[in-house]
């Protein structure tokens, strides 16, 4: 157990890989699932940035983009000290399987251990932070 | 589960889970940590205990606190439904975009 922050999910989706690749790349895909406004440069180091709702915007940079199998971003929030951007890292594996895609995501971050800056209690309270927001964002309305 | 995220709302109920997060302590241990009145923590270490986040026993007229794991595994849980949600939206909207039939 070395970090706080440490979720893992699959869902199975009955698309390609290539077509479930473009929702995490291209800015107008990722609107029907994800976000209102988009910077979205897709090679490693290039800007992830999805404004969720007004003032609650994620940043991070896309750290690896394997076409069609793994998309990496880091992820954090802008602007705020609760889970700056960076912080965070989400990964995403996609694998062919039965004519669709599982995809497997991953969301780690806010380590005991690692090189941070921070001590066990901020990271705490950081994630504290962190869930109220996420909360909230997980709240908006799906959009048609 | 409100609650708890009301909760953790505020930064000083945030360090006082911090305190009791490996170990518990007593409550004027707590409120020896904090420049405001023990009344005052008094008061931030009742709204933790409604929500659960933490949980108390009494030794004497000692209250002792310490956090409440189970309900820390809960918040991690709305972070996995977090991501469920959005990755329920993916599923369909990708799938609606091969509508067109493909191999049947």
């Amino acid at each position: 157990m070395n970090g706080v922050l440490n979720i893992e999910r699959q869902i199975f989706i009955a698309a390609s890989p290539e077509t479930v690749f473009r929702f995490f790349v291209e800015r107008a895909f990722m609107a029907r699932w994800f976000g209102e406004q988009h910077t979205l440069d897709p090679h490693p180091g290039g800007m992830f940035r999805v404004t969720v709702s007004t003032g609650n915007i994620v940043r991070g940079s896309y750290t690896e983009v394997t076409p069609h199998r793994r998309i990496a971003f880091t992820w954090g929030w802008e602007g705020r000290d609760d889970l700056p951007p960076g912080r965070s890292l989400v990964e995403i594996e996609l694998v062919p399987k039965g004519g669709g895609t599982l995809l497997r995501l991953r969301h780690s971050g806010l380590s005991t251990t690692a090189e941070t800056p921070f001590t066990p209690e901020e990271h705490r309270r950081r994630w504290a932070n962190y869930l109220t927001r996420l909360e909230k964002a997980a709240r908006i309305p799906d959009r048609a | 589960m409100d609650s708890a995220l009301r909760a953790l709302a505020d930064s000083t109920r945030r360090h006082i889970l911090a305190l009791v997060w490996h170990e518990e302590r007593s409550a004027s241990e707590i409120a020896s940590e904090f420049s405001m009145s023990h009344p005052a923590v008094s008061q931030h270490l009742k709204v933790l205990l409604d929500s659960n986040l933490v949980s108390l026993r009494r030794s004497g007229t000692r209250r002792y606190y310490r956090v409440n794991q189970q309900a820390i595994a809960r918040l991690q849980t709305e972070l996995a439904s977090f991501w469920d949600g959005g990755l329920t939206r993916l599923k369909q909207a990708a799938e609606q975009t091969e509508r067109r039939p493909r191999r049947r």
